[in-house]
């Protein structure tokens, strides 16, 4: 059974065509870690084509020892950090990039989705970069905190802290939006 | 004191929890309407974490790939080219090249049964992997599953047909639409086409609707027409569904 380090490590030896292999598989979240970012649909599409474009440069620097899911989302987050135009749609206006993900079921309950999830993302758009990340890797990506930090570069007592104190935030803002 | 139970309440959530300490939690729970309404305030947060849903890039991403792809395999190609060119008198390349392709179709004799085994033993177990997750509860864990078919560049017919059961029946949203993603590489396949057609008729789901209607005008097939004219002119189909079945229509009609 071949891993994506195995797949990696051939794309820098020169099998390039085997990158569509990992491209299909980790599209996808790279665009949704750039989407849940607060970047425009089209950005994060160009971001994600970035991330794509330096795993192929880096390609023979790559050391199949390393978890190739941690270098990609390494190289992501460096992507974002390198990029100028910074172009974030509002808050608001995230409710046109997810209508279609919300209409399902009868009308109480597309209102009720809705209303849900604007709130997550306003919660979530409240936090940190390091804690939205933080987030992002352990609720929408499932990963275990040893690989966060493997990513993030801290240790993993310091992603528990840091999540717990991102969970604790969010909790709040949740009150604070019952109250008004 | 609350502060402790926070945190506690925190690593249930989180799942690091041990068994006794999550029961003595929801003891705890059980007997303080304080601690109660902390646990469900957090059970809140944690509910609405778990509900998100993956977001699908356009096509454009797809067709830009493929293009770096390309442009890198002709850049790779041009500088490994420049490296053989001059370095060695053409006669020789030619002979060396003889003799290389006679050992290869001898080796190529030799190894074909050895190979045609690894493959097979890789292939069954890539099957028994793909069949274990998928009966997961870990909706990550189904999706894994479905990545997993990445690693197969041709169609296997046990691995379709459980990427088609998963597309039309899985829980999950999210892993329904991995699934179409999957069989979408092999959508030129007969019964991936018809399977793809199909599901077309019966989700309801716009995001899975969008992305089949995007599969199936890729491949301009003809087949996919009265599914497409249906969703037109059902009136419970969404506006933008409706919009991307004109489009995907007009792009399978055209020359």
């Amino acid at each position: 059974m071949m891993t994506d380090e195995m797949i990696m490590k051939m794309v820098g030896e020169g099998n390039l065509n085997k990158m569509t292999i990992l491209f299909e598989k980790y599209q996808l979240n790279l665009f949704n870690f750039f989407l849940k970012r607060g970047h425009h649909h089209s950005v994060s599409e160009d971001l994600t084509q970035n991330v794509f474009e330096r795993v192929l440069k880096y390609r023979s620097t790559y050391n199949p020892v390393q978890p190739f899911r941690a270098w990609i989302f390494r190289i992501a987050r460096n992507v974002e950090a390198d990029n100028h135009r910074n172009i974030k749609i509002p808050i608001n206006s995230l409710t046109e990039v997810n209508e279609v993900k919300f209409q399902t079921g009868n009308v109480l309950e597309k209102i009720e989705q809705q209303e849900q999830y604007s709130k997550l993302r306003k919660a979530i758009a409240s936090l940190s970069k390091e804690e939205q990340e933080l987030l992002h890797f352990s609720k929408f990506e499932q990963m275990k905190y040893g690989e966060i930090a493997e990513i993030m570069k801290i240790s993993e007592s310091a992603v528990k802290v840091k999540i717990h104190r991102a969970i604790k935030k969010l909790k709040k803002y949740y009150q604070k939006l019952e109250v008004l | 004191m609350m502060l402790e139970i926070e945190n506690r309440i925190i690593d249930f959530y989180e799942g690091n929890l041990s068994e006794t300490a999550a029961a003595d939690l929801l003891r705890q729970v059980a007997e303080s309407k304080e601690v109660a309404l902390v646990f469900e305030d957090y059970g809140k947060v944690y509910h609405d974490l778990d509900q998100q849903a993956f977001i699908a890039p356009s096509q454009k991403l797809r067709a830009n790939f493929d293009q770096l792809l390309l442009e890198e395999q002709q850049k790779a190609k041009g500088q490994s080219a420049s490296r053989r060119v001059g370095m060695w008198p053409i006669k020789r390349v030619l002979a060396y090249a003889a003799s290389v392709l006679l050992l290869v179709s001898l080796g190529l004799a030799i190894g074909f049964n050895l190979s045609k085994n690894t493959l097979n033993a890789e292939l069954l177990a890539l099957r028994a992997e793909m069949q274990e997750l998928l009966k997961d509860e870990s909706t990550s864990m189904r999706i894994k599953a479905v990545g997993l078919t990445y690693y197969q560049e041709k169609p296997d017919e046990q691995i379709v047909a459980a990427l088609i059961e998963t597309m039309n029946e899985d829980d999950s949203q999210n892993v329904r639409l991995a699934a179409v993603n999957a069989l979408g590489r092999f959508a030129h396949e007969e019964d991936v086409k018809t399977a793809l057609i199909e599901a077309l008729q019966s989700q309801k789901n716009s995001f899975l609707q969008i992305k089949l209607i995007n599969i199936l005008s890729e491949i301009k097939t003809k087949q996919a027409i009265p599914s497409f004219d249906r969703l037109i002119e059902n009136e419970e189909t969404l506006q933008v569904v409706k919009s991307e079945a004109e489009k995907g229509k007009a792009r399978i009609l055209s020359i």
